[in-house]
């Protein structure tokens, strides 16, 4: 077959092809055996080729789209992970709108009269794994492994507001109603943008990162004032903040405002972008960061339990970037051949340690 | 939830358990309907209408086959409707007509160890192209870039992006060679 008889059976199964090509590739297919045989391949090929990233065809996704379009069809039915007030106690009524007093502290939250349909969504996303979601209003998120995200059923006409407790990627559709986040301690408010906010309650650090546009940062940053400050996020900065790493501390929401130890904003150069938004195509960089940090990553993203043998390992820094990597033990592979670093894994629970040639050397 | 369903049972399942089917369904059935369609997002579509609909008929459709033939089923049909209505001519789709292939539902596609090693040739293939033709397959498959954008981004001329193509899909063609052929001798039997 002539070569530029297989370009033109190319162009027409890629959806290349102008009317005129169209015609002529039909006439070709249609006139020999060999032409016929060599389009049905093509377009076999081509629509296989898929497979090479079979995640751009995500039934995630496509799952949050069906329960945005079920729930809003039927919102009678709402048996689809939905919480139902109507069918709690007064207590739970009581407990829940406490709970949302903490989460929604706005006045997004006082909108609600009793008795109206109020109803939230609860996202939670387990360790292990990363989902990608479209909220109400087309804005898309992608939930990064063992975090929570929440958001009112009314989503959307009065107020565009989520509870974050773990780290999630915005792209925020356009729209007149504000974006907000909420987590524990701070507000981030949307400007129109996409950005990353990294908001585990078990971690000693917050961190928001923005990519397009600007946002705002609202919470006390520190203790000579009892008023929240405002923080401009603007493209390609971000915004940091670190609590100390007082051992004793187990969980964010015992942290006293005494203990920031240090809040900064810092321009990014493109290449360290990544380092933010790479979980979210699966790519983990750590670019000298602590153990302490790169354990509680691995963790969540493997589902596995890390213990140091030698609690001074946690300040040890590494550098280095996996993609794709799907298993634990390939990671820590790869960490071990770069660092004076061993590990042994029982289970869920893997132990780092000094390797023993070193120990031998009197390290 | 029982997948084969016998003939007489009213087909029935809570969000849960749909949420199961949703999952394990949508990415076989889009890229069923991509099949006849050659469009992922109207692929994508489709895929979800037809697991929406199923989700409408709980508690009222009884089904003889299964729930996957069903749905096979539901999607061929929502895929040649689009093709009538949108006066879609497609070769391929033409060509499964003539030969009477389209009664069957493609065993490979539920075959989870088929499509593992599938998946693995495909991605061994792609990944051993020369590195330009792989980054101008990659804009074409996954970017949905027109080839003269993909000249411009490249600053090649669009000739040369045709022929990356055509030669990519060639060699993938090649590197699938067998297994296609074993497709095409299955169905044709």
């Amino acid at each position: 077959m002539k070569e530029i008889d297989k370009v033109l059976i190319t162009k027409y199964v890629t959806r290349q092809a102008n009317e005129e090509e169209i015609a002529m590739a039909k006439h070709i297919i249609g006139s020999s055996k060999v032409h016929e045989e060599f389009y049905l391949q093509i377009y076999e090929t081509w629509q296989r080729s898929i497979y090479y990233k079979i995640g751009f065809i995500d039934s995630e996704e496509a799952y949050s789209e069906f329960l945005r379009k079920a729930i809003h069809k039927n919102p009678g039915n709402g048996s689809l992970s939905l919480i139902n007030l109507r069918n709690l106690s007064i207590a739970a009524i009581l407990l829940i709108f406490c709970a949302f007093a903490i989460y929604f502290n706005s006045s997004v939250f006082l909108n609600y009269k009793q008795g109206s349909e109020l109803t939230f969504t609860e996202i939670k996303v387990p360790k292990g794994i990363v989902r990608k979601l479209v909220l109400p209003d087309g804005t898309k998120v992608s939930v990064n492994a063992g975090s929570i995200i929440k958001y009112n059923n009314d989503f959307g006409k009065t107020s565009r507001a989520v509870y974050l407790n773990g780290e999630a990627y915005f792209d925020i559709a356009k729209g007149d109603v504000p974006f907000i986040v909420n987590t524990d301690n701070y507000t981030i408010r949307d400007i129109g943008t996409v950005f990353n906010v990294k908001a585990y309650s078990d971690d000693l650090s917050f961190e928001t990162m923005v990519i397009e546009g600007e946002v705002q940062i609202e919470g006390k940053l520190n203790i000579d004032s009892d008023n929240a400050q405002k923080v401009s996020v603007k493209k390609q900065q971000v915004f940091k903040l670190n609590y100390a790493s007082d051992d004793k501390v187990e969980n964010l929401s015992d942290i006293q405002l005494s203990d920031i130890v240090e809040v900064k904003v810092q321009k990014l150069s493109p290449s360290q972008l990544e380092e933010y938004t790479g979980w979210t195509e699966d790519l983990l960089v750590f670019d000298g960061k602590s153990f302490q940090e790169i354990i509680k990553i691995i963790e969540r993203r493997y589902d596995v339990e890390i213990v140091l043998e030698d609690t001074n390992l946690k300040n040890y820094e590494y550098s280095g970037s996996f993609r794709n990597i799907n298993d634990v033990e390939k990671a820590l592979k790869i960490m071990k051949e770069t660092t004076d670093l061993d590990y042994e894994k029982n289970g869920r629970v893997i132990t780092i340690r000094h390797s023993d040639n070193l120990k031998d050397k009197g390290l | 939830m029982d997948d084969n369903t016998s003939a007489t049972n009213i087909w029935n399942v809570d969000s849960k358990e749909f949420e199961v089917v949703f999952k394990a369904h949508f990415v076989k059935l889009t890229l069923y309907a991509n099949k006849f369609i050659n469009d992922i997002d109207i692929s994508k579509e489709i895929a979800s209408d037809s697991l929406t609909s199923l989700w409408e008929k709980r508690g009222t459709l009884s089904i003889t086959t299964s729930i996957t033939a069903y749905l096979y089923k539901m999607v061929q049909n929502k895929c040649m409707n689009h093709i009538k209505h949108q006066r879609i001519e497609n070769e391929y789709v033409d060509y499964m007509i003539r030969n009477k292939l389209l009664d069957e539902i493609p065993g490979h596609d539920t075959n989870p160890y088929y499509e593992k090693e599938l998946a693995e040739q495909i991605r061994q293939a792609i990944d051993t192209l020369p590195e330009k033709c792989k980054l101008v397959f990659e804009m074409s498959r996954f970017e949905y870039l027109k080839n003269k954008e993909i000249a411009e981004r490249l600053n090649i001329s669009q000739n040369t992006v045709e022929r990356h193509i055509t030669i990519a899909l060639e060699k993938l063609r090649k590197s699938l060679g067998y297994t296609i052929g074993i497709i095409l001798s299955l169905i044709m039997q």
